[in-house]
């Protein structure tokens, strides 16, 4: 009994895939289809959270092989919040009302992709890690090249390129750890206690962190972000990001183990995508290239929170995905209610009441209050400076758009279950909004170079930051 | 190690494919560069999977030693990867060339940015 329940986890993988395809053969489309298929979604995980609270940890391997050489799935606390982050981003995507313009086929890759990205949050074993983050990454290379826009098809190719020379480093850097270990399943490894060589561990850390949207490693990031359609941008800000995040969560406690200084390697990653991505954020004038900048600025914090608090990156991702999702659906709305959920998403980034960035910037105080303070002064200064730069007019006609509100009740519902981070919490972060938003009026767009985002120099930081990473292992 | 020099082969290629990248400005010689990376980590997978004198792990009769299968297993999956997304790179490629009369990747990179500046 307990084992079908188990293969449950893997339906939504299959559902996914079977619509998908059902719209490319039958020639489906429409926004019923849609509806049904995000309701599907919401049913299937809202099953899974049903059996990961009554189970705990949800743990097997496909087809009862060994635990050594099977696919084996791993569902914990992380995977839930990465999932229904994504999850939700997806649904907001899907119901959008300018939607109704794509073509069936742009509908089943989402489909697909959905299907890919749920596939890396329940996967624990590094092979099937990197076919689902290649396949949802292929996906994202169709989806950023949709429209035919040369600069899009242009973005879309960059991204491949380094993102095949980054996964390449991570499948070299496997099969070592198969030579070494016999196994490429993650809770083996971190049990068998074989030591694992340095450029194996440099490899991986390479390929992973070029994907989780850090500055210098992930060149591809402000031109796919930006120059994709506003559902894409969506779905890569929101969910694909996120993929990358969610591996380095999976592999790094049993580096870990053997190399402990790898915790200052990617806490010092971390930070330095967060000060330079909200540098390059603060002096930019173009909205959505704004946006992806933040995005390198938010994953560093993402990626610091992986060294040094690693149990509270689900809920920050979770938050991240959901505000970065709901600011780039609205800079190019038309309607009052979008420059509303604008300025709650700006709220929420910043780490302002009643919204979830408020009860999960927590965490980054908790570590050290001056660095807490610094990074959300930075992220207040450079969001404060998007509505200058937000313009069109206003449409009468245009109606409140149900993906943003969706989005809206998932940033604002959630704070009331969790726990209330305290009075002191809330002052400071009034306070470092207020000064923020002063300093953003005096701020004057600057133009930073852009040439560190070309396909060569992006790659020879992938080279240069895996060989930085064995001498550091090694010395 | 089972197979030292197929292992450093396969960097060597990878090392050398990964160069090619970066140093080429030609659109065309970056992919062919890319897939001589790909063929790196498929040697590096086959060398690791290797064990001297066996024979290929198909079963037959009075057969005892033969080499470790899921590393081929898992390099045809990346195989496919691998052609998944260097013919979908190339389309794009051949998408660009036409539209601006170059593979070059600076001149494509200016001429895309001015054509968008120019909209």
């Amino acid at each position: 009994m307990q084992k079908i329940l188990f293969d449950f986890t893997l339906i939504p993988i299959i559902s996914a895939v079977v619509l998908g395809t059902l719209r490319l053969l039958l020639h489906l489309r429409g926004r019923f289809l849609s509806i049904f298929e995000c309701l599907l979604s919401v049913l299937w995980i809202c099953i899974l959270s049903c059996l990961y609270f009554i189970h705990g940890d949800i743990r097997f391997v496909v087809g009862g092989w060994s635990l050594r050489q099977g696919v084996a799935v791993f569902v914990n606390m992380n995977s839930m919040w990465f999932i229904w982050a994504f999850t939700i981003v997806w649904i907001s995507v899907k119901l959008r009302s300018d939607f109704k313009h794509i073509d069936r086929t742009y509908e089943a890759i989402l489909d697909f992709l959905y299907s890919a990205v749920y596939a890396v949050y329940i996967f624990g074993d590094l092979f099937n890690l990197y076919v689902s983050v290649e396949l949802a990454s292929i996906l994202s290379f169709l989806l950023v090249g949709y429209g035919e826009k040369p600069i899009r098809v242009w973005a879309a190719l960059k991204y491949m390129m380094m993102s095949v020379v980054a996964f390449n480093l991570y499948l070299s850097g496997i099969s070592l750890i198969y030579e070494a270990t016999g196994s490429l399943n993650i809770s083996y490894i971190s049990n068998s206690g074989i030591s694992l060589p340095p450029i194996a561990i440099s490899l991986i850390l390479t390929g992973i962190l070029v994907k989780s949207g850090i500055f210098f490693l992930s060149a591809w990031l402000p031109d796919a972000h930006a120059e994709a359609t506003t559902p894409v941008s969506m779905i890569l800000s929101g969910g694909i990001v996120n993929l990358g995040i969610f591996a380095l969560l999976r592999i790094l406690p049993f580096i870990q183990q053997q190399y402990p200084q790898i915790i200052d390697i990617v806490a010092i990653t971390g930070m330095l995508s967060v000060l330079l991505g909200g540098i390059y954020a603060a002096f930019e004038s173009r909205p959505k290239r704004l946006l992806a900048y933040s995005t390198f600025s938010q994953m560093g914090i993402s990626v610091f929170l992986v060294a040094v608090a690693p149990v509270a990156v689900g809920l920050y991702a979770f938050f991240h995905s959901l505000t970065k999702a709901l600011l780039f659906s609205t800079v190019k709305g038309k309607g009052k209610s979008s420059k509303v959920f604008m300025y709650i998403g700006i709220f929420s980034l910043i780490g302002l009441p009643p919204f979830l960035g408020f009860v999960a910037k927590k965490s980054l105080f908790l570590f050290n209050p001056i660095l807490g303070i610094v990074i959300s002064l930075l992220t207040a200064i450079y969001i404060f400076t998007l509505p200058k730069f937000v313009k069109g007019k206003l449409d009468s006609k245009y109606r409140l758009q149900l993906s943003e509100f969706i989005l809206f009740l998932c940033i604002l519902l959630p704070t009331f279950f969790l726990r209330w981070p305290g009075w002191t919490y809330l002052v400071e972060g009034f306070i470092i909004a207020i000064i923020g938003y002063f300093i953003a009026k005096f701020i004057k767009p600057l133009p930073f170079p852009t040439s560190i985002f070309e396909i060569e120099i992006g790659i020879s930081y992938q080279i240069l930051f895996a060989m930085f990473v064995v001498l550091a292992l090694t010395m | 190690m089972k197979m030292d020099i197929g292992i450093y082969i396969g960097f060597l290629l990878e090392f050398v494919g990964i160069i090619g990248t970066v140093l080429r400005r030609n659109l065309v010689m970056k992919l062919l560069s890319l897939g001589i990376s790909d063929i790196g980590v498929v040697l590096i997978f086959v060398a690791v999977g290797y064990i001297p004198g066996a024979r290929a792990p198909i079963i037959e009769q009075n057969m005892d030693k033969y080499v470790d299968p899921l590393p081929q297993a898992l390099v045809i999956t990346s195989i496919v990867i691998g052609f998944a997304t260097l013919s979908l790179s190339l389309v794009f490629v051949m998408y660009l060339a036409n539209k601006f009369h170059t593979v070059d990747s600076t001149k494509l990179e200016k001429r895309v940015k001015d054509a968008k500046n120019s909209l």
